[in-house]
């Protein structure tokens, strides 16, 4: 079993019971981590806070289902995947109005603006490559990891991860934040 | 090691987290201009991830969450804040128990203390008239404030009860032939009573010689 799993199974077990801190610890450990990549997808906050709430209220709802020998990191980070895609989904359908727009810019704001050109080059991923992008370097989840999640091939993995390091640097390129010989234009 | 090798290379290198290139492809990055560049892009890239990384949004407030889930699922929460409400009921029993223990200590301290003065010899005549006995301490604490009072009659009527008890005799607990001058603070000479422990056997021997030789003998004898 793995080292975490027991722990998380632990916790899973008291929040099942309706063990209001065991609830409380499972938002304080695992809300960041799924807001985080919420945010990275949707690349708008109160998108993102929505998201992150209905995948703990669904992982919870669901939490019977979770195969305790297995790490739950894993398996909140598919929930929260899916419903991130449900959400860029629905945006495909109704597009942003001006206040999401407003908003979006918001998000974008916390940074200095090298994070800012990043997040809108991730933003401009196609939604598996941005989801396999969004695991692998800010949840710091490995190919094996990544694949376990999406469940899909370790080899689908790779080539959307270097695909997608190859989309950014060639758009980065073209707003001119990296020079053709890889050298950051301090445009700023 | 060629340039589509050394492109391999690059991407086993992020794949597995590892920071630098192995040796081949180091000797391939010095002799091609190309791959070079190629590498210089890479970096940059890993720079920029590494900041955007850590720009990441704070989170927001895990209370809204916390009050959702305990919703979903049925889990009762006070509707006052818990820590007010246990201050006031800490607050509260601590009064209580304050008041309580002052009590205690107030009538037990009452009900101890000797009785003195007129209550003693009202009280010490009306036992006398009665016939019922008092407890220890205040049949000790009478004969006491009798002597202190120099009322004879007082003396007289607790030197007579105390000489009603059969295992209290004058003839079992007083040692004869002592002469020395009464002092009611008793001397080396005073005897406590067997049997009643210190200092209530000391003080009661004490209180018994002074009367005994305070006293006119008629004063002690059963007519009187």
């Amino acid at each position: 079993m793995h080292p975490d799993a027991e722990d998380d199974s632990e916790l899973a077990r008291r929040c099942l019971a309706g063990d209001e801190a065991a609830l409380r610890a499972f938002v304080g450990r695992f809300q960041g981590l799924i807001f985080a990549l919420c945010v990275r997808m949707l690349s708008q906050r109160q998108d993102a806070e929505d998201a992150t709430q209905e995948t703990l209220l669904r992982a919870v709802r669901h939490l019977r289902h979770w195969d305790a020998s297995r790490p739950l990191k894993p398996w909140l980070l598919a929930i929260a995947a899916n419903r991130c895609r449900t959400r860029l989904a629905q945006r495909t359908r109704r597009p942003l109005d001006l206040g999401e727009r407003g908003d979006l810019a918001a998000v974008r704001s916390d940074g200095p603006e090298l994070a800012e050109e990043m997040q809108r080059a991730v933003s401009g991923l196609r939604e598996e490559l941005r989801l396999c992008f969004v695991l692998f370097y800010q949840q710091e989840l490995s190919v094996q990891e990544i694949a376990t999640t999406l469940e899909c091939p370790e080899g689908t993995v790779k080539t959307w991860l270097y695909r997608a390091r190859k989309q950014i640097a060639r758009e980065l390129i073209e707003r001119g934040v990296v020079d053709e010989s890889g050298h950051e234009v301090h445009r700023f | 090691m060629k340039c589509t090798d050394f492109e391999r290379e690059l991407c086993n290198r992020w794949e597995t987290r590892r920071p630098n290139l192995t040796a081949a492809a180091q000797e391939h990055l010095s002799a091609c201009p190309a791959c070079r560049g190629l590498y210089q892009r890479e970096l940059a890239l890993d720079r920029l991830v590494a900041v955007w990384r850590e720009q990441l949004p704070e989170p927001p407030p895990a209370a809204p969450l916390v009050e959702a889930l305990c919703r979903e699922f049925g889990v009762r929460r006070p509707t006052t804040p818990p820590t007010r409400r246990a201050a006031m009921l800490w607050a509260t029993v601590s009064a209580m128990a304050v008041l309580l223990c002052v009590g205690l200590v107030l009538s037990w301290t009452k009900g101890s203390m000797p009785p003195t003065g007129r209550l003693v010899a009202e009280r010490s005549t009306e036992s006398a008239a009665s016939g019922e006995d008092w407890p220890l301490t205040d049949s000790v604490a009478t004969l006491w404030d009798g002597v202190q009072s120099q009322s004879q009659q007082v003396a007289v009527n607790t030197v007579r009860r105390l000489e009603d008890w059969p295992q209290l005799t004058r003839q079992e607990r007083w040692e004869s032939g002592s002469a020395s001058v009464p002092s009611p603070s008793g001397d080396a000479n005073d005897r406590p009573w067997g049997g009643w422990g210190e200092p209530l056997g000391r003080q009661v021997g004490q209180a018994f010689r002074f009367l005994s030789d305070a006293l006119p003998d008629a004063a002690l004898s059963p007519a009187g």
